[in-house]
């Protein structure tokens, strides 16, 4: 399988963007060349230059040291959300595959509920009701988006539960828990683990789109998507720095999460290939 | 009289769904710290106590949590959502004033969608690993991750501010109203193009993924040896065996693209001030416009239960076994 996975190029070069943007959110107070909240208002909506490299915003602050501490802020909601969505959509798909019966069937039900809402509305529904801040972004997107891995899930404990290993760790008397989690469980990890990847980007994205409109991050904490938010206010004068530079961010790290993702894809269900 | 049966049943199991809508709707504005009448109030400042005590009655909101649930969802079957805590207009006339815009500008995303994505879909399986294959293989991984806002911004940026080509908000020109038809024709269509585009990109990307990796299915299934093995041409045996089959699952995308294009108009109507739906929610929802958000949650997710049926009804009379099930 790992050899599968190093064959794809795109795959690999999405890894290694990964991990490079990880350590870069990591060592953000090292490289960042000013205090991310440091207004300057003698340089205003400066161009990029050696001094600020990407630029700086409406209230002189520098957008390179912003994206860097935005970069922690993306991170930090891609992984607290996915790994919400993850928890819940495991556990009750898990549930609902092993037991079946009428519980299989009320989660199903719920999950059809969930899928007729358009995922952005219902967070961003949710947000305004509550209040933006970050914690409620996490918590909210992890909420809403857990559907696509209990059917996963679920799909992966219908095959499983009929095969043999399983009979026998039932026949030996095993609780229900400890074959679901000790013995089915890790068997269905590979389609979980891929869907996490993926996830990272989803969750990254609808942040950035949330902060962007208002109603994710709020400033002064600086995240991607409410740097583009000045971006689109000061569109008209021209300070493209600020749209270019915060979304390429977005961008990169974005598909280098789904690149990674299809790649595992790809290197653990070679039918397609 | 199978497919009645069919379509029958499929509406039947459409109620728990509606009712299910209906109650998460419901929470989520519950969900909100204070009373709804704390907006009004705050609205005018100087709205007395007694004011205050009148809206709580109007609403309801003096009655337990189930009965408030139970009238609303009563007034709910009757399409009547309320009125607008902004200008006090009934919620669905609002609704249904913006509805067409976000039809039209989502129906035709969808219909560019299909228009590329299939044949670039089917192109590509046919041909997999040439390079067009893997050209649209990066094409595709570059459409689903470039966030929508953010393409809009930078289309605004090179084609609305540096070149001045196309107009960057709106849906038409102010005073494009008495301009001659040809000219009024090519106004609307200017403003449609970056939204269209942006609102397409992703989905272009995400079906003809979908579609490729349909073909390459179909393609491997045995019929298409048989095919191969009866002589036919390679041509006839991509694009008439495979292809019909390949494209089954693809009428299934349309009602699943549906939540995806409703969900994305927030942003996109947001950014090119498009008269929409999405934007209407959008501005409700900064207003705190409580029955407003409601009846737009309420509309979308009910347009997103439709656009279901309708690929179901579609899938179940392009492939009779499903009607069986």
């Amino acid at each position: 399988m790992w050899r599968r996975f190093k064959k794809n190029k795109l795959a690999v070069g999405g890894a290694i963007i990964v991990v490079i943007f990880f350590i870069i959110s990591l060592l953000t107070p090292i490289l960042s060349s000013h205090e991310p909240n440091a207004q300057n208002l003698l340089e205003r909506l400066a161009p990029p230059s050696a001094r600020h490299l990407f630029g700086t915003d409406e209230l002189g602050r520098d957008v390179f040291s912003r994206i860097l501490w935005g970069s922690r802020i993306s991170l930090k909601v891609g992984f607290v959300a996915v790994g919400i969505f993850i928890f819940i959509g495991t556990l009750l798909g898990a549930i609902s595959g092993y037991y079946g019966g009428w519980i299989d069937n009320f989660i199903m039900r719920l999950v059809d509920i969930m899928l007729c809402f358009p995922d952005f509305f219902l967070i961003l529904m949710v947000i305004a009701v509550l209040e933006p801040n970050i914690n409620y972004v996490m918590a909210v997107i992890g909420l809403v988006s857990w559907t696509g891995v209990a059917r996963l899930v679920r799909a992966e404990f219908l095959k499983l539960k009929k095969q043999e290993f399983v009979e026998a760790a039932r026949a030996s008397g095993l609780s229900d828990m400890r074959i679901i989690f000790r013995h089915i469980l890790p068997n269905a990890i590979a389609p979980v683990l891929i869907a996490a990847t993926l996830g990272v980007a989803s969750a990254i994205l609808v942040e950035s789109g949330l902060s962007f409109l208002g109603l994710g991050v709020q400033p002064p904490t600086p995240s991607w998507g409410n740097i583009l938010t000045s971006g689109k206010d000061y569109l008209l004068h021209g300070a493209w720095w600020l749209s270019v530079f915060p979304g390429l961010a977005i961008f990169i790290t974005v598909l280098s999460y789904n690149l990674l993702g299809e790649g595992l894809r790809d290197a653990m269900d070679p039918r397609l290939k | 009289m199978i497919m009645w049966n069919y379509i029958a049943r499929r509406l039947f199991m459409m109620i728990p769904v509606l009712f299910g809508i209906t109650i998460i709707t419901f929470i989520v504005i519950h969900l909100a710290p204070g009373s709804p009448t704390d907006i009004v109030a705050q609205a005018g400042p100087k709205v007395s106590f007694e004011a205050r005590e009148r809206l709580t009655k109007l609403y309801g909101l003096d009655q337990p949590l189930h009965i408030q649930y139970l009238n609303w969802l009563k007034r709910f079957i009757k399409l009547d959502f309320g009125s607008s805590f902004k200008d006090d207009r009934p919620v669905m006339e609002k609704i249904l004033e913006r509805l067409p815009a976000t039809l039209f500008l989502e129906g035709l995303s969808l219909f560019l969608i299909f228009l590329i994505a299939i044949p670039v879909g089917v192109l590509s399986a046919a041909r997999q690993y040439s390079i067009f294959d893997k050209f649209t293989t990066i094409l595709v991984f570059i459409g689903v991750s470039v966030p929508s806002f953010w393409l809009a911004l930078l289309l605004m940026i090179s084609f609305g501010v540096k070149l001045n080509w196309l107009p960057i908000s709106g849906m038409r020109s102010i005073g494009s109203e008495y301009l001659p038809i040809w000219a009024r024709t090519i106004d609307y269509t200017k403003h449609l193009i970056m939204p269209v585009f942006v609102s397409a990109f992703g989905g272009i990307a995400s079906l003809s993924r979908y579609t490729r990796a349909g073909m390459l299915e179909a393609i491997r299934q045995d019929y298409i040896r048989t095919a191969r093995a009866k002589g036919l041409s390679e041509n006839v045996v991509i694009y008439k065996h495979a292809l019909r089959n390949a494209l089954l699952p693809v009428i299934t995308i349309v009602g699943f693209s549906i939540p995806g294009l409703i969900g994305g108009s927030f942003i996109i109507e947001t950014i090119f001030a498009w008269p929409g739906m999405g934007r209407l929610g959008y501005l409700a929802i900064m207003e705190r416009d409580y029955p407003l958000i409601m009846g737009v949650g309420a509309v979308a997710a009910f347009l997103t239960l439709l656009g279901n049926l309708v690929a179901d009804i579609l899938y179940a009379w392009a492939d009779p076994r499903v009607r069986y099930k």
